[in-house]
């Protein structure tokens, strides 16, 4: 090994005034890079006379990475020292280093004038995670010879370090002209410290400090989407990016408003009418859902007749949610309405006619003005500052322009899917009519009003077929990679729309799907499913069946690396699930159901996919699709039973039940899940409360094993063309059509007080 | 006059709503239409809370004209988390250059309380707490609307014991909101409001707690068609709750009462407590039963009273009003209530009002 690849030891300074009763500081760094992983430097003051003593920085270590940048020492002078005026030397030394050493003088205060101060422009930097941030140095005064001013980090975080402009020397020609410093942070993701503090120090005067805080994320390496909007609820969605794809994701939930903890000691048939609260867009399930936990606990049947009036007021739900879901929250990743500004208008009345012929006509051109119009106005309004004009919108103009029309056709469409639920239910949003029992809308099943319905249930399904299926797939055929991206492979379902007597005759079957086999379908075991908290705001680590959950809140600031979300993490048999309209389709699928076999394969027929596409980004957009129209059939033929039943004379619509101390518990597929409801009643009232809702199912964050949720996993490898106009993460994340509001909403009053709010 | 891609015709049924909502007369009706086709549309600022997002769904289900026109034509509505196409600090910007260039003139419209406890930990938008956007951004709106039983007195997530410190924008940052109540609110309350605003650069008159007259001026008990029957019976709230579900159906279909179900009272402070349980002893049982029509009448009195009166108070008021005709005399005058006269007996018993096709309960 030969001489020079032994590092030097190199300081700013070859000596430093400390004066009586301060402190100065010098900093030290590596001439080389050392041959060992870790070096250490001990800093040690040589026996001697004076009163000065090393404050911070007696133990230094280099490695690799860090050998050329500043780090601080600093010395101390003791007040009333009767050395003032002697020295000392400080001897610097390591293993396999070259000992150096420098001299302390210790000064009297009023010698120690200062010709010239450090400023800096700012005393507090945040740098997010692998990126960098920066502050400008110079001299207040001409120092009248050549000073060095070096800058090192004092103490902190050693993941932030200097990046550049480590050490500048000012002399009387450009004392006042500002040098920047950039401060660099590093990409690792291991847990650090938050921030670290930079020594500014030059010889003779004062050491200036700045804090440098090292932020959650920023454009980088670290995307973060907050507020995530076209979603029902508050989302916040980090991921980091590498090499152009997403190489890790955190879903994080940020509205908690407690409402299991509202419940607690309430009638339990108010359950219904508060947990429909949980969420104004998927209105009607939570209120199904928990009638149906309540009657599990008082074995109350129902009657037939309210039976399908609660199938005909979900189904209108999903026809409902998943039209405003494709054209009003997810449409807008997949078209450029800005696009449809410069499309011909003839040549789209073609495009539609070849697409879908018999869909009702549309005034292309008066759309296309229509939109001009909005431009013109310069406010966009809600179109406003999108992603318009990105790479990856692929659609033609006239493509862009037919979908965009249907953006608005289909505000009017749903406007009459709504218009179903309202007849039966009062109102939409927050339906009233469903309760314990059965359904109080007896007077409102008269001939005329189930016509009236009739009416509104074929204007939605004509839209179905000739406008929301054709536009499908006008989509997928322009994004195959799509068909590649975004997927997952765990599925559960739980069954829905109760055809018959039988609890077990469903139109939507239950089954898990793992490992993506999907001809493999398993039985559903409720007994299998858990919630776990390590990884949200919620104390402990355990996994809990719902029925024994614990929910004992504690927000400790938003990290990534520990606690970041307001959901809990729902697993199955410990693994992570996705539910929903995927799910449900490929569990039809899988177990060979006609209506769900036949839906499927003319969709792979018409675009020429696999099965195996379907475990994609357009898969779930597409299952969606599919479901919509398999519900929508199945209406028709519950409107019928209803007609019937009612004909022949069975007006039943509500049977009493005996409040009892019992448990029970609800499941639903809700348009965007799977959905449970557990109930505990004891002395008539409800003595606990427990949901597990679709999105917690989807969007939850990591759990005990650090097994990340569905959209977590299923956003790893999503490539980002421009991390500024994060695109692709938006297509995934609202594939899963997430719904905030219904997944938070536990505390515990009495633990409130007890919480470590951290500041971000 | 810009122009309008809507029917002239449908447009005109629209105005001629609003001005029945707003109470005013046919000759405001053009009026309104010049209002609302100036093409100066105020920009919107609308803000989430901790809400479930049903005043929004509800505001998409206007239908006359459509919400497509009020987002294209009427409103320039600049951030609104469910609708807008911008995510992240794209929002973000759009909404704070909002606040920026119109200071004073935008309005704000808020949907959700907003939770205090904490710092107000329990709901953050873009890592600052919900509480600070709305110090932020209402002081310099023009108005502030607060839509729904949330927004303007807390709502359910300020229910008891309310876990997060919820309030009603007002009781949060102390400043006046223009209060749309309901749970949620009908979506022709907030739009006649901003045409309101459009027509007269001002907004309607309204009640002490902030409420507009037009629409929360009367109790819904006293307009009420009773579509299947009267359901006092059944713990309904409509004596005491103030709204005009009963005057436009919800989605042009339907409401609460017309599906049988009893008024909650959705649009007063603190109903989920005060109104609590909602399904009362009798309800169980008359229900169970038959609709209202298997009340005896002397069940009914009482049940018709003690919505509003304590069950001491209604007794007493038998014995001073004995005999019963005479009780049921005091109770048409006070009340507008006809408990015998063939009027009100078809309120109960639908074969007198000749509607006999109706399923039963029971």
């Amino acid at each position: 090994m030969s001489h020079e690849e032994y590092p030097q030891i190199i300081t700013s300074i070859p000596s430093l005034d400390v004066p009586e009763g301060g402190q100065a500081t010098f900093n030290v760094k590596l001439s080389s890079r050392p041959g060992a992983p870790k070096v250490d430097i001990d800093v040690q003051r040589i026996p001697g006379g004076n009163g000065i003593s090393i404050a911070s920085g007696a133990a230094l270590a280099f490695d690799r990475k860090n050998y050329n940048r500043w780090q601080t020492v600093t010395l101390a002078a003791s007040q009333g020292s009767s050395f003032t005026g002697g020295q000392v030397g400080i001897r610097l030394s390591g293993d396999g280093l070259q000992t150096t050493q420098i001299t302390a003088i210790e000064v009297d205060r009023s010698q120690a004038v200062q010709a010239y101060q450090i400023t800096t422009d700012r005393n507090a930097v945040t740098v997010a995670r692998g990126a960098t941030a920066g502050f400008n140095v110079k001299l207040d005064a001409d120092p009248g010879q050549a000073v060095a001013v070096t800058i090192g980090r004092q103490s902190g975080d050693a993941e932030i370090a200097v990046a550049s402009g480590s050490t500048y020397y000012f002399d009387s020609s450009n004392w006042d002209m500002t040098q920047p410093v950039t401060l660099a942070a590093s990409a690792d993701e291991k847990p650090a410290g938050d921030r670290a503090i930079f020594a500014v120090s030059a010889p003779g005067t004062d050491t200036v400090f700045v804090t440098a805080a090292q932020q959650e994320a920023g454009i980088g390496n670290r995307i973060v989407i907050d507020p995530v909007s076209r979603i029902e609820g508050h989302l916040r969605v980090e991921v980091e990016v590498s090499n152009g794809a997403v190489a890790k994701a955190w879903s994080s939930a940020t509205l908690y408003r407690g409402i299991e903890t509202i419940l607690t000691g309430r009638a339990p048939q108010d359950a219904p009418l508060i947990t429909q609260r949980l969420c104004g867009v998927c209105t009607y399930v939570h209120q199904l859902c928990s009638v149906r936990a309540i009657e599990d606990a008082t074995t109350t049947s129902i009657p037939d007749n309210a039976r399908i009036v609660r199938n005909l007021t979900l189904g209108a739900q999903y026809l409902h949610d998943h039209i405003v879901h494709f054209f009003h929250l997810h449409g807008l990743d997949w078209v450029d309405i800005t696009s449809a500004l410069s499309a011909d208008p003839t040549a789209t009345e073609n495009l539609a006619n070849t697409v879908s012929p018999s869909a009702d006509p549309i005034d292309f051109a008066a759309v296309r003005s229509r939109l001009q119009g909005l431009v013109d106005t310069g406010n966009l309004g809600p179109f406003a500052n999108a992603y318009w004009g990105h790479t990856d919108y692929n659609l033609t103009p006239e493509e862009n322009l037919l979908v965009s029309a249907h953006y608005l056709s289909g505000l009017e469409v749903q406007i009459i899917a709504a218009r179903m639920m309202a007849i039966l239910g009062g109102k939409n949003p927050h339906p009233q009519s469903t309760i314990v029992g059965g359904v109080t809308c007896g007077g409102e099943l008269a001939p005329d009003r189930l016509a009236t319905f009739r009416n509104y249930l074929a204007q939605t399904r004509r839209f179905i077929q000739t406008v929301y299926l054709p536009d499908l797939k006008v989509v997928a055929s322009r994004y195959p990679a799509w068909t590649g991206v975004g997927g997952f492979t765990n599925f559960l379902a739980c069954g829905e729309f109760q055809q018959g007597i039988s609890a077990d005759d469903l139109l939507m079957p239950a089954g898990i799907i793992l490992n993506g086999d999907i001809l493999n379908v398993q039985p559903l075991d409720e007994a299998a499913i858990t919630e776990h908290v390590a990884r949200s705001w919620y104390a402990g680590t355990a996994d809990l069946h719902p029925l024994n959950g614990q929910t004992v809140p504690g927000y400790t600031g938003l990290d990534v690396e520990d606690r970041y979300s307001w959901f809990k993490a729902p697993r199955y048999d410990g693994a992570a699930m996705e539910v929903g309209p995927l799910a449900r389709v490929l569990v039809g699928y899988g177990l060979g159901r006609p209506d769900f076999v036949n839906t499927v394969q003319d969709f792979l027929l018409d675009t020429g996919l696999s099965e195996a596409d379907l475990l994609s980004t357009l898969g779930r957009t597409a299952a969606r699709a599919l479901e919509t129209s398999i519900v929508a059939n199945a209406m028709e033929t519950w409107l019928n039973q209803l007609e019937s039943n009612l004909s022949s004379g069975d007006k039943e619509i509500y049977r009493t039940h005996v409040m009892s101390d019992s448990a029970g518990r609800g499941l639903l597929e809700a348009p965007r899940g799977a959905l449970g409801h557990w109930i505990d009643i004891q002395g008539s009232a409800t003595n606990r409360y427990q949901m597990v809702v679709p999105t917690t199912w989807n969007l939850g964050p990591r759990c005990a094993d650090n097994i990340a949720g569905p959209m977590e996993q299923a956003l790893v490898g999503v490539p980002v063309a421009d991390p500024e106009n994060p695109m692709e993460i938006l297509r995934v994340i609202h594939s899963f059509d997430p719904c905030i509001a219904c997944g938070v909403h536990v505390i515990d009053m009495d633990k409130r007080k007890a919480y470590d709010i951290k500041v971000i | 006059m810009r122009q309008r891609p809507i029917s002239r015709r449908a447009f005109m049924k629209y105005c001629s709503g609003i001005a029945m909502t707003l109470g005013l007369g046919t000759t405001m009706i053009p009026k309104i239409a010049d209002a609302l086709t100036g093409d100066t549309r105020p920009p919107v600022v609308w803000l989430h809370f901790a809400e479930c997002t049903g005043c929004s769904e509800a505001f998409l289900r206007s239908a006359e004209p459509g919400v497509a026109d009020i987002l294209f034509d009427v409103l320039n509505l600049t951030y609104h988390e469910t609708l807008q196409v911008a995510c992240g600090e794209k929002a973000e910007y759009n909404r704070d250059q909002t606040v920026a260039d119109h200071a004073g003139e935008f309005i704000c419209i808020v949907e959700g309380a907003i939770p205090t406890a904490d710092n107000g930990v329990y709901g953050m938008i873009g890592g600052r707490t919900m509480l600070d956007i709305a110090q932020s951004v209402i002081p310099q709106a023009k108005h502030t609307i607060a839509l729904g039983t949330c927004a303007a007195f807390g709502g359910l997530p300020a229910a008891a014991p309310n876990p997060t410190g919820a309030m009603g924008v007002k009781d949060a940052i102390g400043l006046d909101t223009i209060n749309i109540t309901g749970c949620p609110p009908h979506p022709m309350n907030l739009v006649a409001c901003i045409t309101s605003y459009l027509l007269n650069n001002q907004m309607p008159p309204l009640r002490t707690d902030g409420r507009p007259e037009f629409c929360h001026g009367e109790k819904i008990h006293c307009g009420c068609t009773y579509p299947h029957g009267c359901l006092r019976g059944y713990n309904c709230k409509g004596p005491q709750t103030y709204n005009n579900c009963h005057r436009q159906p919800y989605n042009e279909e339907s409401w609460c009462i017309q599906a049988e179900h009893q008024c909650i009272g959705c649009s007063e402070p603190g109903f989920w407590d005060n109104n609590a349980p909602f399904y009362n002893p009798m309800w169980m049982t008359m229900f169970s039963t038959y609709r209202p029509t298997a009340i005896p009448h002397e069940h009914q009195e009482t049940a018709a009273c003690t919505p509003c009166h304590s069950q001491e108070f209604v007794d007493q008021a038998r014995v001073q009003y004995s005999p019963a005709k005479r009780f049921q005399q005091v109770m048409h005058n006070r009340h507008g209530v006809s408990l015998n006269t063939s009027q009100g007996c078809s309120n109960c018993h639908l074969e007198l009002s000749g509607s006999t096709d109706e399923p039963t309960r029971g």
